[in-house]
């Protein structure tokens, strides 16, 4: 069959689209672009640094979830996350030269999609010379930004580094890294079947990964939550080196217990 | 890139763009929606495209965010091939095909209209959906098999 036949079966394209295309490029201006308001980037670096100060009592007044999940999803979300059941997280786990971190839990109990979200960062464990870079960008991306995200607000600029070039630079090794949800359970009964996760590039060379369960996950004192966590080297090519010989492929499970305390608990 | 230049090369994307993101979501309302924020969301990130040759792969890498953006934010996670009949209204001369399309897993039915609509190589699918070239030409072979069976028509 040709290409042509193929194209068709998702025709007639509605009329509505050259419409839409063009009202769209015609308030391209519209688009706030290249500002210098406080960036998710510069709020989570503030953050992190009011997090090290602040220690777990922040997690009491102040949400990393619900900042990110808000920012994500709009203001309605972070002020629900805020009111949710806060599990004490800040469990590691290492593979290879690679740190993964539960920096937060929160089962959300307001509003609709209950259920448990959270943040993991993953970041090079101390002394590595390495650079991480999420699956769903590009070597030849700069290195740090949100790009997949309009809301991001990141000016970025023409010599800003690729993540191949920042390896280049350092003379490190350039690591593609993940951390999914396998599976979750509660008392050995396993709930949902899909997982959300977002990953976001912070300026300081690590990874915040979202993770989001909540489709039928029902409020419980503990949940096992297992974690795939992997990452394996890329060439400056984009060429990942997962396959014999010469695999650079680590991954393994990692099952974490997650306890979130009602308010008052 | 100039603003002239941009929205020149997206107007020809155009019918594509719509296409590649009818391969994730089942109302035009969606697709026009996501072709819209990809657009939007392009222009913003152009900038971090190194290569201008690679700025459609580019581009078509922000719309499947943006369609797979828009399945999160709506739970639409019901995936086509256990969508109610009449879900797809649009007349054509094609329905045949498009619902055999439709049948496919999401992943099967994105390399089908990325490849045989679009005439993307394996390898630029591969890139695009950054996964390898084994697995692309997997999908290919395991939806024509599908096809084929749906269709009784060969789709080498």
């Amino acid at each position: 069959m040709r290409q042509t036949h193929w194209a068709r079966a998702y025709e007639p394209i509605p009329q509505a689209l050259e419409y839409r295309v063009k009202h769209t490029l015609a308030h391209l201006d519209d688009v706030p672009k290249a500002t210098r308001k406080l960036s998710l980037r510069t709020a989570l670096l503030a953050l992190a640094m009011l997090l090290a100060l602040c220690g777990v009592a922040y997690a009491i007044f102040e949400s990393i979830t619900a900042d990110i999940f808000g920012w994500s999803y709009g203001g309605k979300w972070k002020e629900e996350l805020q009111q949710g059941d806060f599990a004490t997280m800040g469990q590691s786990h290492a593979l290879g030269e690679v740190t993964y971190t539960i920096e937060e839990m929160v089962y959300k109990t307001e509003g609709k999609y209950q259920g448990l979200y959270g943040v993991v960062r993953i970041a090079p464990t101390e002394g590595a010379n390495i650079v991480i870079m999420p699956d769903d960008l590009s070597v030849n991306d700069p290195a740090g930004y949100l790009l997949h995200y309009a809301n991001a607000d990141q000016p970025i600029r023409d010599d800003d580094p690729s993540y191949a070039e920042l390896a280049a630079q350092r003379g490190a090794k350039l690591l593609v890294v993940r951390a999914a949800v396998n599976s979750i359970t509660v008392g050995g009964v396993a709930y949902c079947d899909c997982f959300g996760e977002s990953w976001l590039p912070q300026a300081d060379g690590t990874l915040l990964g979202t993770v989001e369960i909540s489709d039928d996950l029902p409020r419980a004192n503990s949940y096992e939550l297992n974690l795939w966590v992997s990452n394996w080297e890329t060439t400056p090519d984009g060429i990942w080196l997962r396959e014999e010989p010469g695999s650079t492929w680590l991954r393994e499970d990692w099952v974490v217990t997650v306890s979130p305390k009602a308010k008052g608990e | 890139m100039t603003k002239e230049e941009f929205g020149g090369r997206v107007t020809t994307l155009q019918n594509r763009l719509y296409r590649i993101a009818r391969g994730y979501l089942q109302s035009e309302h969606d697709c026009l929606d996501a072709v819209s924020e990809a657009i939007l969301k392009a222009w913003q990130k152009q900038a971090t495209v190194r290569d201008d040759r690679l700025f459609e792969t580019w581009l078509v890498r922000v719309l499947i965010r943006e369609c797979v953006n828009i399945q999160r934010k709506q739970k639409r996670v019901v995936p086509m091939e256990t969508l109610p009949e009449g879900a797809i209204t649009q007349p054509s001369d094609y329905a045949e095909l498009r619902e055999a399309l439709d049948c496919l897993p999401q992943e099967q039915r994105i390399a089908v209209v990325l490849h045989y609509m679009e005439g993307y190589s394996v390898a630029e699918i591969a890139s695009i959906l950054h996964t390898f070239t084994g697995t692309v030409s997997s999908r290919l072979h395991y939806a024509r098999l599908m096809l084929r069976s749906l269709l009784k028509e060969d789709f080498e």
